[in-house]
């Protein structure tokens, strides 16, 4: 922890209570009557023609809800299935532990937590199971072939919801949707297209996941080191151009380029921050293959044939390689905190990374100290792409994306769905968004016109990261999702450590790909892949 | 005689060098957990912060907390353990006795011993079937039974070299004045064998207490082991929590040695299946 | 340590044409005795086996939206027995095994047997010296793991004793991952060939060494001409011990590395772990785990004869 983390909420004495009684479960609901009963209290504090949500500080009202909104129809709902005695005492939820504190820590001054504004209202305690974000799948699938039923609720990729739905693991929802209308595609609060809508929260064609998160990898840079003027001076001599934000890879490339082994006073530093390890990586190559031709370059072509190996790609991976020169060391160990924390500490001028960047490492803690050394210097900028004429493709991409399903093996699916409708909501998304806690990120339009989320995202991200949105591609998510990611991941740290060339690599991921998809032909791999193609976005700017 | 101690000594530093990174790591603060500050082999600022954070979750000065503690992973550890050592080692006494007093199932000895020869990866997609099928995932008696079955194999061979070295007149002695067979076994051969089957029980425990894989493919929640608990204790919140680790890595570390120090003179015998004895 | 006439084979029919005798009287009590070990072993390979079997021969993954007993409906006709021969990323798993057994094994055995011929003799605190040396082996492999993991860190204890930067790094380097990967593995595993080798040693006859050193041999020719030829079974028996637990090597690599980067540490056991949760391909990975089983008896099968003929 050599960065500064946000300070997470001490977990209750009931919470330690609960996991010292593993063996114990009896001892550990007992524990948990006290909340069982509403707290009537508090409704008075209300605001006029409201029913719930969170109360004790300035603006709770912007999150209460009644019965017309989708908060409100999901209390309700558990309300009738209490009557019909269909709720369990608990929902156990496995989930990202990075995200545990937004559920569970109050926010801001005076509140109470998510977690208990929910278990006030409706009796139901959430029991949540952590764990880290690159495994987290690993442990779904293990739930769910080893029928352990451990869990009401999954969360984990939402690359990962074509695997999960084949296997069966997830419940669809579309019943549910129908009957208690969430206002995930409201065309005011909720996605900003109904096709966003579709891709976050359907899967061909039904209600499976559930989105808690924002991950569209978004530029940021510190502007309070490009604007120094020797900076600026050193840029102009060394390079020919003037520095400034960045609109293609090959400005990005130039700039990174530039910053490796400078000193500006602050340290050395490396040029490229963007993710480059295992695993977190693959957005990075995404990102930048998306943009390799105009509108899209598509990993897949008409014919549902990888592109891996064709010029472009070939040439995708050669920059991405080369770009490897300019990362800090031990970049190839990096989950996203740690890549961080190179910004945080001005290590790095740029990066294209989630959004919760800025949520911990910009702005003030409570007691005024700085978040980090880059507080101020930070700000953001469009995606960059390719100059082609005079427009530019601008892409980002879609991956991870932290999303929940409700486990088929749950005996509750229903309470545990509309547990997840309530928290995903626009009215409790947004409140919670707002929470420095944890790395649930905005996505909704009604979180970013929300004061208390720009002020924990900085008012630069309210623009940067809808627009982002507008111009991201999706990344892999159809059933053998993992089986492609992982083959391509291999390759691509094989080019990158230098045991392949980016060609030899790009052609043994291409015949991997084949491969795999020969394997999945039976399952409609190549229908998965075409349907997924339709959904890339072709917006396009002016140079 | 001065060369030999300074091989000796150099071998021991080389062992102990490990060790103690990660027993001192267990007692530092953050920011000793690298050398980025320079390099301190014992804590300038001793603190016990790592092993208050494992045990109640959160600790004073630290900004991260758990959302489980190592309470409930010690708790399986030991029950699986015990558990699993139980069902090894009465299996395996009973058998091997069977084996050696009454010839019986010769092939025995060779097929047991082939369990061991298998990684375990290599059956467990079956075994994890069985196991969902039998509703013995993330339960204590499912791994306790899996530890049972991959350590019989030590307990067999074990206990067969004890059985083997109990003269049998004793035996036919106490059977011609009468005893029978189960009395025989029960009043005479096992209080004879009494010290070997401590030794075969604590060296099964250790096998069992040590595994990470088992526990790894055939636990969730409620009877996650100590080693997989270590394992998965990271927070991308919280970058690698090192000293965490380590201190949980101390505490996993402890009863093996007390045990393999308390049977040393008979690891020889049960590592090689009583091939070799000391 | 204080028997010294010991180590002996075990001899386990010496005596049969007695025991056959007494076995008659005894062997209702004996069948209930064997009898749960025998439920066990059935229970534990006879399914395990079949079921293998059945799924190598489909395409079945959890996926497939059906149970696995349905799999004949995705039969395959051995398809994923040629897919395993092309896998690139299965031979190169195996390699990486056996490169780490060919590399390890060896350095184990030749350091253990250095170590043994230290404590051969006794001298002043050789027994706190010999408990010490055995630690290693008693720590659990993950704990074992997670120790070289913090030592091989960028910001580690090594690289600062070495004088280099954090950039060198162990973990992540193509080449040195490996070698970090073989290091702990030696570290932990020695004490076992030393333990095993000691036993060995101490148990060639003493008369024959004394007789030996009056004849004026040197402690080195001594050793090579008396102790390693009574040494043999003694060897074999902890190179093939190493040998086995090697192939399995999982723990160590899966907590280090994780087996990359890339899958430049990825070991046979950590590739099956892999292709079950990762890529969810349960019939191929049953196909390589009944192969796996079969290559590996019929070594054993093969190694066991060869014993029997010497």
């Amino acid at each position: 922890m050599s960065f500064r983390t946000p300070k997470l909420l001490h977990p209750s004495r009931r919470q330690f209570l609960k996991s010292s009684s593993a063996t114990m479960a009896a001892a550990g609901s007992m524990g948990m009557l006290g909340n069982f009963m509403a707290a009537p209290a508090s409704a008075q504090e209300f605001a006029a023609g409201m029913t719930g949500g969170p109360t004790g500080f300035d603006g709770a009202e912007r999150f209460q809800y009644n019965g017309t909104m989708s908060e409100g129809r999901a209390i309700e709902g558990i309300r009738a299935l209490r009557a019909a005695g269909r709720v369990p005492e608990r929902l156990t939820m496995l989930l990202t532990d990075g995200a545990i504190g937004q559920i569970t820590r109050p926010f801001p001054d005076g509140a109470p937590s998510v977690k208990e504004v929910w278990e006030r209202e409706t009796g139901i305690e959430i029991d949540i199971v952590g764990f880290p974000a690159e495994d987290i799948f690993t442990k779904v699938m293990q739930d769910v072939t080893t029928q352990a039923g451990s869990y009401d609720i999954y969360t984990g990729p939402w690359n990962s919801t074509g695997d999960l739905v084949s296997s069966g693991g997830a419940v669809n929802c579309s019943n549910f949707v129908a009957q208690y209308q969430p206002d995930w595609g409201d065309p005011e609060r909720g996605t900003p297209t109904p096709e966003m809508e579709q891709l976050l929260y359907t899967y061909a064609g039904d209600y499976y996941s559930v989105s808690l998160d924002g991950d569209f990898q978004t530029w940021f840079y510190l502007r309070g080191i490009y604007e120094m003027p020797e900076v600026q001076d050193a840029f102009l001599t060394e390079t020919g151009h003037e520095l400034a934000v960045p609109n293609t890879w090959e400005e990005v490339d130039r700039i990174s380029e530039f910053f490796t082994g400078k000193d500006f006073g602050y340290g050395t530093m490396y040029g490229n921050g963007n993710l480059m390890s295992p695993f977190w990586g693959l957005a990075t190559f995404y990102a930048r293959f998306a943009s390799m031709d105009f509108p899209n370059f598509h990993f897949f072509d008409e014919d549902a044939n990888p592109q891996l190996n064709t010029e472009l790609g070939i040439q995708c991976a050669e920059e991405h390689v080369r770009s490897f020169d300019w990362t800090p060391p031990d970049a190839l160990t990096y989950t996203f905190a740690e890549a961080y924390d190179q910004m945080w500490n001005l290590r790095i001028p740029h990066t294209a990374i989630y959004t919760n960047l800025v949520k911990f490492g910009d702005g003030y803690n409570p007691d005024g100290t700085p978040r980090s050394a880059a507080t101020g210097m930070i700000d953001s900028h469009l995606p960059v792409g390719r100059r082609f004429g005079d427009q530019i493709n601008r892409r980002s991409v879609l991956y991870y994306h932290i999303t929940a399903w409700v486990s088929s093996q749950s005996q509750y699916p229903e309470a545990a769905y509309l547990f997840l409708q309530w928290l995903s909501s626009t009215r409790t998304y947004t409140w919670m968004a707002g929470n420095p806690g944890g790395y649930f990120d905005p996505m909704q339009q009604a979180n970013f016109r929300e004061p208390l989320v720009a002020s924990t995202y900085q008012q630069y991200s309210m623009e940067t990261i809808p627009a982002t949105i507008a111009r991201s591609v999706p990344s892999i998510n159809f059933a053998g999702q993992t089986a492609l990611d992982n083959a391509l991941d291999d390759e691509l740290q094989a080019a990158i450590t230098g045991q392949k060339t980016p060609r030899e690599a790009m052609d043994a991921a291409q015949s991997q790909w084949e491969r795999i998809i020969r394997r999945q032909r039976r399952n409609g791999i190549e229908e998965a892949i075409l349907a997924s193609r339709e959904t890339w976005p072709t917006i396009v700017d002016e140079a | 005689m001065a060369l030999k101690y300074f091989f000796v000594l150099l071998a021991c530093a080389v062992v102990l060098y490990p060790l103690l990174w990660m027993v001192t790591m267990a007692f530092k603060p953050h920011p000793e957990w690298t050398t980025v500050a320079g390099l301190t082999w014992f804590p300038e600022n001793p603190t016990l912060q790592n092993f208050e954070f494992i045990f109640f979750g959160r600790a004073e000065g630290l900004v991260v907390s758990l959302d489980r503690t190592i309470v409930g992973p010690l708790i399986a550890s030991l029950v699986t353990s015990i558990m699993g050592t139980l069902v090894a080692v009465v299996c395996g006494t009973l058998s091997s006795y069977a084996v050696v007093r009454f010839g019986l199932a010769q092939s025995l000895p060779l097929s047991v011993l082939q369990l061991r020869l298998f990684p375990p990866l290599a059956v467990m997609i079956p075994v994890m079937v069985m196991w969902s099928f039998l509703g013995a995932v993330d339960t204590w008696w499912g791994l306790s039974l899996i530890y049972g079955i991959v350590t019989l194999p030590f307990a067999f061979w074990l206990m067969k070299t004890f059985f083997e070295e109990v003269p049998v007149e004793i035996e036919d002695a106490a059977r011609v004045a009468g005893c029978s067979y189960w009395r025989v076994f029960y009043r005479i051969t096992l209080p004879i064998v009494k010290p070997g089957l401590a030794t075969c029980a604590l060296f099964v425990f250790i096998l069992n207490w040590s595994d990470y894989l088992l526990a790894l493919l055939l636990t969730q929640r409620d009877w996650v082991t100590l080693p997989v608990y270590m394992a998965t204790l990271t927070s991308a919140m919280g970058g690698q929590m090192y000293g965490m680790k380590a201190a949980l890595g101390v505490i996993a570390a402890i009863p093996p040695v007390i045990f393999g120090l308390m049977i040393q003179k008979h690891l020889v015998r049960g590592l090689t299946f009583g091939a070799l004895k000391q | 340590m204080t028997d010294q006439t010991a180590p002996e084979i075990s001899n386990t029919h010496a005596k049969a044409g007695y025991w056959t005798r007494v076995a008659r009287d005894g062997q209702k009590m004996g069948f209930w005795f064997v009898l749960p070990t025998l439920l066990l072993l059935v229970f534990i390979v006879v399914f395990p086996l079949l079921m293998q079997l059945y799924l190598s021969f489909t395409w079945w993954t959890p996926l497939e939206g059906i149970p696995w007993y349905q799999a004949w409906e995705v039969f395959n006709w051995g398809e994923n027995y040629w897919y395993m021969v092309t896998d690139p990323r299965f031979w190169g798993a195996l390699w990486r095994t056996v490169l780490i057994m060919i590399v390890a094994v060896p350095a184990q055995f030749f350091l253990g047997m250095a170590l043994a011929y230290l404590f051969i003799d006794q001298f002043p605190g050789r027994k706190l010296f010999y408990s010490i040396m055995l630690t290693p082996m008693m720590i659990v492999p993950a704990v074992v793991g997670l120790m070289f993991f913090l030592l091989f860190q960028g910001t580690g204890p090594i690289n600062d004793h070495l004088g280099l930067p954090p950039e060198f790094s162990w973990l992540t380097d193509v080449n040195r991952a490996m070698i970090s990967v073989i290091i702990a593995d030696i570290w932990q595993w020695t004490p076992l060939m030393f333990l095993i080798l000691l036993a060995g040693m101490l148990g060639v006859p003493s008369d024959q060494l004394l007789a030996a050193r009056l004849l004026g041999g040197s402690n080195w020719q001594n050793f090579v001409k008396i102790i390693l030829p009574r040494m043999k079974t003694v060897i074999i028996i902890a190179l093939v011990l190493r040998a086995v637990e090697c192939f399995k090597i999982f723990d160590l690599v899966f907590i280090m590395t994780n087996g990359g980067p890339g899958v430049q540490t990825e070991t046979i056991s950590v590739f099956l772990y892999n292709q079950t949760f990762g890529e969810l391909e349960w019939a191929y990975v049953a196909t390589m785990g009944l192969s796996i089983l079969i290559a590996l008896s019929m070594l054993a099968m093969k190694g066991l004869s060869l014993m029997a003929k010497k």
